[in-house]
């Protein structure tokens, strides 16, 4: 089975290119979340392999996203990657130093942002479109 | 008065020198018989009498003049050397016109012949009542001395300055004999023209009030002026100028005037405050528009980018020729929207000090290999021979944001290098700075662009941003961090032959002296608040 990866992004446009683009270049199974709570939620439910959580949104931003997945026990070991528009130095570490596993920037080049995210997790890309059932 | 006209009705204490104890008795009963009631005493010789105003206080003195061994009018010299004003009278046989007027000249009260008895106890009444003036007189003197010292010390005293003028704007009078507030004395000022102390940007307006207030009768204005001390220093005073130059007593324009320096000093202070607060409350909401903007710029073109990057992979569908190199440029200029929107907000960022400075020890070779390493593909893919010279020294700066500068400086080079020219990176060591150098055999830079071309959005030619990508930030950004670094940076060039981009920035010591510095000022700013 393919990977399977999460988006969470308040912005639809974003979310349609970012799975297109994984879909494309990967061959991951996307699912989306417009927020931090439907995130959560459908973290919960789907388990994937990985999460791409968007930093600037209403109501529940990233960061607040990320510390909640990180308190649910189904969800604490779900790698997650930051996506954000908002890209100081001093961000970035924060982002780190909450337990991202990377930080990616906006906007992105659909050509490497599967390699990107493949490599922040150790992932072999080119495997991957191959690769079925393992996580 | 009222007072000696009562003693004069009750009892007078007389004393009479007289060498005739006739006459004196004589004298006693005309005074008895005018009905004064009297007590007497009666001396004969100088030593009696010497012994007795000495001693005694008397309201009359009735002496002879012709004296054994002396005279009258020296015995009123010996009362009037004990500084006593007693009415002294002559009672004396004939003494000459002469001698009469020259002993009144001198003091004595009056002199009655001794065949005229009757006149001596209205001579004794005139010589008190004249007495009683003096006194009074003499109070009033007092009195008016007295007020005259306690207004005199008030002026003198009172934190406020009174000065008054002429008409013509002379000083005829200044309050303090030392004045406290200029640091001039009065006599220095006296006569001086009032404008001559005040601030030459303040002169004309002080006229001007002055004119206005002279024109009508107890016109009255006030003024705030600069006036010179005498310590160099201009002191605020204010100013109530009022014309009195018609009310008789005064005849002068009056200035009143007290120092508000401080009052000034306090509310320029609190300006200052309020402009500091203002330029932080934009500062803040500058920060939050470029982050706005940052955020709300780059989702769309995130979106925009995406589309376009993925048509030109041709994983979606294979596009014919022309909609590919469509499908290119879009992509070439999302990139470059994007490079602006980055090199804006970091240019913003860096010139308000949003983003500090990270230093550390760096060594200035390792930052030039990794740049020229990190251009070289770039160098190539434009036929440009990129050759560096490295230089080892210890710096103390951010590496990444000195990286920033070497890459933009080198991309700049490369971008007006012509196929089959050199690029040279270099530096050198000059008087505890070290000096970058990064040169190129392009076009130039025309004299006139030299200084121009580090300021936003200023290319030597406007199509330069269009045909070789740039963002026209990038040397507004380098100039910006090296001067966070306390460097500065320049260009060289001649027009036809090339340009060569220098900066310096101060070796390890020298900086990490400057930091320490700083921090520990910052560390008392800190604890200021």
């Amino acid at each position: 089975m393919p990977r399977k990866i999460l988006i969470i992004d308040d912005e639809e446009a974003i979310r349609e290119v970012t799975q297109v683009t994984l879909e494309t270049f990967a061959g991951w199974i996307i699912t989306t979340a417009s927020s931090g709570r439907e995130g959560i939620a459908r973290a919960a439910q789907d388990l994937p392999d990985a999460i791409l959580l968007d930093v600037m949104m209403p109501d529940m931003d990233g960061p607040s996203t990320f510390k909640e997945l990180c308190r649910n026990p189904a969800t604490r070991r779900i790698p997650v990657l930051f996506l954000t528009a908002k890209v100081q130095a001093a961000d970035v570490e924060a982002f780190r130093n909450l337990g991202a596993k990377a930080v990616i920037a906006k906007p992105f080049d659909p050509m490497s942002l599967a390699h990107d995210v493949s490599k922040a997790l150790g992932w072999e890309f080119e495997e991957i479109q191959q690769v079925s059932g393992r996580k | 008065m009222s007072e000696k006209k009562f003693e004069l009705q009750n009892s007078l204490n007389i004393l009479l020198l007289e060498n005739d104890p006739a006459d004196a008795e004589l004298c006693l009963h005309e005074l008895r018989r005018a009905g004064l009631n009297l007590h007497s005493e009666i001396v004969q010789t100088r030593e009696e009498f010497c012994a007795k105003i000495e001693s005694e206080n008397y309201d009359v003195i009735l002496a002879d003049y012709n004296l054994p061994g002396w005279n009258g009018a020296e015995a009123f010299e010996r009362l009037q050397a004990r500084n006593r004003d007693i009415p002294f009278i002559l009672v004396t046989g004939a003494i000459g016109d002469e001698i009469a007027v020259e002993c009144i000249k001198r003091g004595i009260s009056d002199y009655v012949l001794k065949d005229r008895l009757a006149r001596l106890p209205m001579a004794i009444r005139r010589a008190l009542q004249e007495r009683a003036l003096r006194e009074e007189r003499a109070r009033a003197e007092r009195m008016l001395l007295e007020r005259e010292r306690r207004f005199h010390a008030l002026m003198e005293h009172s934190a406020d300055g009174i000065a008054l003028l002429s008409a013509k704007g002379r000083i005829l009078f200044t309050s303090h004999s030392e004045n406290r507030i200029l640091g001039y004395t009065a006599k220095e000022r006296l006569g001086e023209n009032a404008l001559k102390l005040i601030h030459p940007d303040d002169r004309r307006r002080a006229s001007t009030i002055f004119q206005e207030v002279i024109g009508k009768d107890r016109n009255t204005a006030t003024a705030h002026l600069r006036y010179l001390a005498r310590d160099g220093s201009w002191r605020w005073l204010e100013c109530i100028v009022t014309n009195l130059l018609n009310e008789p007593t005064v005849q002068g324009v009056v200035i009143n005037y007290r120092d508000i320096s401080e009052r000034k000093r306090a509310a320029e202070e609190i300006r200052q405050l309020n402009e500091e607060l203002e330029r932080r409350a934009i500062e803040r909401m500058k920060d939050e528009f470029v982050s706005v903007v940052s955020h709300e710029l780059r989702t769309p073109l995130t979106a925009i980018r995406g589309v376009l990057g993925l048509l030109a992979s041709g994983k979606l569908c294979q596009p014919p020729g022309n909609c590919q190199r469509m499908v290119a440029v879009g992509v070439a200029n999302a990139d470059r929207l994007a490079r602006l929107v980055n090199d804006i907000l970091d240019l913003e960022r860096i010139q308000s000090g949003m983003i500090s400075m990270q230093k550390k020890i760096c060594d200035s070779a390792d930052l030039m290999q990794q740049a020229a390493d990190l251009m070289r593909l770039t160098a190539e893919s434009q036929g440009v021979t990129l050759s560096v010279t490295p230089l080892s020294v210890s710096l103390w700066a951010d590496p990444d944001r000195i990286m920033q500068v070497l890459i933009n400086l080198l991309s700049n080079a490369i971008k007006f290098s012509p196929p089959g020219s050199a690029v040279c990176l270099s530096a050198e060591r000059v008087g505890g700075e070290i000096r970058f150098e990064v040169k190129d055999h392009g076009r130039g830079i025309p004299a006139g662009s030299l200084t121009r071309i580090f300021e936003r959005f200023q290319q030597v030619d406007a199509s330069d941003s269009r045909e070789k990508g740039g963002t026209g930030l990038g040397l507004a950004i380098c100039r910006s961090i090296v001067t966070q670094h306390g460097g500065r940076i320049w260009a060289e060039s001649v027009l036809g032959q090339g340009s060569m981009f220098r900066f310096v920035l101060p070796e390890q010591g020298d900086g990490v002296q400057a930091a320490e510095k700083k921090e520990a000022e910052s560390a008392a700013q800190n604890s200021d608040h």
